[in-house]
């Protein structure tokens, strides 16, 4: 069996990671915004930062993807049958509005550009925005699954389950990716008080990932369970790869061990009390650590399900 | 958040659960089968009557100037659909001598996958039948190379667009057969309106036995084989008869098998929030109690 035959491979697989990623940092930033106000604004900003970031790559692997991306007008044609007309049209309003959005949130570090957008005081503006930043995020996440899902033919797509895993997985490599950027700029931070806040924002965030990665083991294992289950002969050869066969060494070793299980023990020591524990030397390494597992291994999840869901493809003469 | 604010959310998002079905998608109308419309064309191979010449697809590579693969017949090799092969015969070795044929090639659905699914509206079904790729628009995303059950479009390296048969849409269009039903000897390919041909087919099962694909499958298609092998015995992909375009699908996912999937999705969001929320409380808590 030749991989390297299918329509979709590493390509499509990282867009629809970025799309996931990009979706859900700007749930992140929304929900944080909610639920602690104005306290973790960082995470807000890097959440925005990382989402426009993440849309813009989604774009760009689709487009290399793609054999004439000079015709991406053509995209928006099908709009709302296709998903790929329904995504484009999401990512198209999600880029401008978020880089919109982060000019709310400048850097601390570059006064002058708060002088540039006077609006960034504004909190009502802000607050509406990320109202609709949410809902697009929601709509860039469903789309990541729903592009796969309505393939029917690939029986192994065609899940609810694949919403669902899609969904945490998305928000949990956003939350992450937010971790690994307070991480790497903790070292750079002077105050008692700002370096505080960052070991506070870092530690709110690997306590949402530690709900959030134990879940998303379960939905994965359910998932393939179910797959090796089905009815359809489709679904049970991409299972079987996925499980047993050649996709079974990135499956368990890559996603279920090193971007699960791993950084879940990991956030478990983390969190285990508090902060207050004997890791608290080693809070910023390991948090960096367990961020980059989990971004690898949302990854190496959209690369498995992608390339399992063409196998039978390549039986049929 | 208190209980019956999170009941009352919780009932609200369950119920406007079934209102996503009323998404405005481009719907196909299955009521009334295309079958009966007057003006459908539909093409017909006999597989009881097939000698494996491979005509066909020498007339198919002659009118689209292909550069088809080569054919072998001792021992008989076929080649796979590609970009450059649009029909190939199928030849598999009978339990009785000889060889079973199946014809592979654009089933050209009554409801395309590909069709619903294409980015760019490159893909056209004709009133008449036929399904063609407009290579002039199309974005070479592949989608419909994924999507279509019969796994038939394939990606051209050298153009980078998607290709398969047309079902030779222009002769079509005119009333006129297409390239290999004209060249066929034996009559296995046959060409005419599809109430006609459905008739026809039905009646030559009956006589000689065998299996029809294409009349039921993917909600039907405008052509159909009869085959003296089941279809996956002859290497031709199994597919249920449902539709298979994103419109139908879409509805599948969110209502029967999806429904519960996205109740699970709510459920779990709320549960992530409380827990969340819980855990900021408790540590503000932790806060205020005096040292």
């Amino acid at each position: 069996m030749v991989i390297e035959e299918m329509p979709w491979g590493i390509e499509p697989a990282l867009a629809i990671f970025f799309g996931g990623l990009g979706g859900g940092s700007f749930i992140i930033a929304s929900y944080t915004s909610y639920v602690s106000g104005e306290k973790f604004r960082e995470i807000m900003k890097f959440a925005s930062y990382v989402g426009v970031v993440s849309s813009i790559l989604c774009i760009l692997f689709f487009s290399v993807h793609a054999g004439h991306p000079e015709r991406a007008f053509n995209l928006y044609a099908n709009f709302p049958s296709s998903m790929i007309s329904f995504g484009s049209t999401v990512l198209s309003l999600i880029i401008p509005l978020g880089i919109v959005y982060t000019s709310f949130l400048p850097p601390e570090s570059l006064p002058f550009l708060k002088s540039l957008m006077p609006w960034h005081a504004n909190l009502k503006a802000r607050k509406l925005l990320e109202a609709l930043m949410f809902i697009l995020g929601v709509c860039l996440v469903a789309y990541t699954s729903f592009v796969l899902a309505l393939a029917k033919v690939n029986a192994f797509w065609e899940s609810p389950l694949i919403v669902l895993l899609f969904f945490v997985s998305g928000v949990s490599t956003a939350s992450m990716a937010v971790g690994l950027c307070l991480a790497i700029l903790y070292h750079a931070q002077y105050t008692v008080a700002s370096k505080k806040l960052y070991m506070d924002m870092m530690h709110y965030l690997d306590v949402a990932d530690s709900y959030m990665l134990p879940i998303e083991l379960v939905v994965a294992l359910a998932y393939v369970y179910v797959m090796l289950r089905d009815p359809f002969t489709a679904a049970r050869l991409a299972a079987t790869a996925v499980a047993y066969g050649q996709l079974s060494g990135l499956f368990w070793g890559g996603f279920i061990g090193l971007g699960l299980v791993v950084p879940i023990i990991l956030l478990m020591l983390l969190t285990w009390r508090g902060k207050a524990t004997v890791f608290a030397k080693l809070h910023v390494p390991l948090t960096a650590l367990t961020s980059v597992l989990v971004l690898v291994g949302g990854a190496v999840m959209r690369y498995v399900i992608v390339v399992a869901g063409q196998i039978p493809m390549l039986i049929v003469h | 958040m208190d209980r019956r604010s999170f009941l009352k959310l919780t009932a609200g998002l369950g119920l406007t659960t079934p209102l996503l079905n009323i998404f405005p998608v481009r719907s196909y109308d299955v009521t009334s089968p295309r079958a009966v419309q007057k003006g459908v064309k539909c093409i017909f191979y006999d597989g009881s009557l097939c000698i494996g010449c491979r005509l066909c697809q020498r007339a198919c590579r002659e009118k689209w100037g292909l550069k088809s693969e080569l054919t072998a017949f001792h021992p008989p090799s076929s080649p796979r659909l590609s970009s450059s092969t649009w029909v190939t015969i199928i030849a598999k070795p009978s339990r009785s001598g000889g060889s079973l044929f199946a014809r592979r090639s654009c089933q050209h659905c009554d409801e395309p996958a590909c069709v619903s699914v294409c980015p760019a509206r490159a893909i056209t079904k004709y009133e008449s039948g036929p399904v063609v790729i407009d290579e002039k628009r199309c974005f070479g995303c592949q989608y419909c190379v994924v999507a279509c059950p019969f796994r038939v479009p394939r990606l051209d390296p050298e153009l980078k667009v998607a290709r398969k048969c047309t079902m030779c849409y222009d002769l079509v269009t005119k009333g006129q057969p297409p390239a290999c039903v004209r060249v066929c000897p034996t009559k296995a390919l046959k060409f005419g309106d599809k109430n006609e041909i459905v008739t026809l087919a039905e009646e030559r099962v009956k006589r000689v036995g065998g299996y029809l694909y294409g009349l039921k499958e993917a909600a039907g298609t405008d052509v159909i084989l009869l085959l003296k092998a089941p279809p996956s015995e002859l290497g031709l992909p199994e597919v249920e008869e449902s539709s298979y375009t994103s419109p139908a699908v879409l509805s599948e996912v969110l209502t029967a098998r999806g429904g519960l999937g996205l109740f699970g999705l709510a459920l779990l969001a709320f549960l992530g929030f409380i827990l969340w929320r819980r855990e900021v409380i408790g540590r503000e808590r932790v806060k205020e109690i005096p040292r």
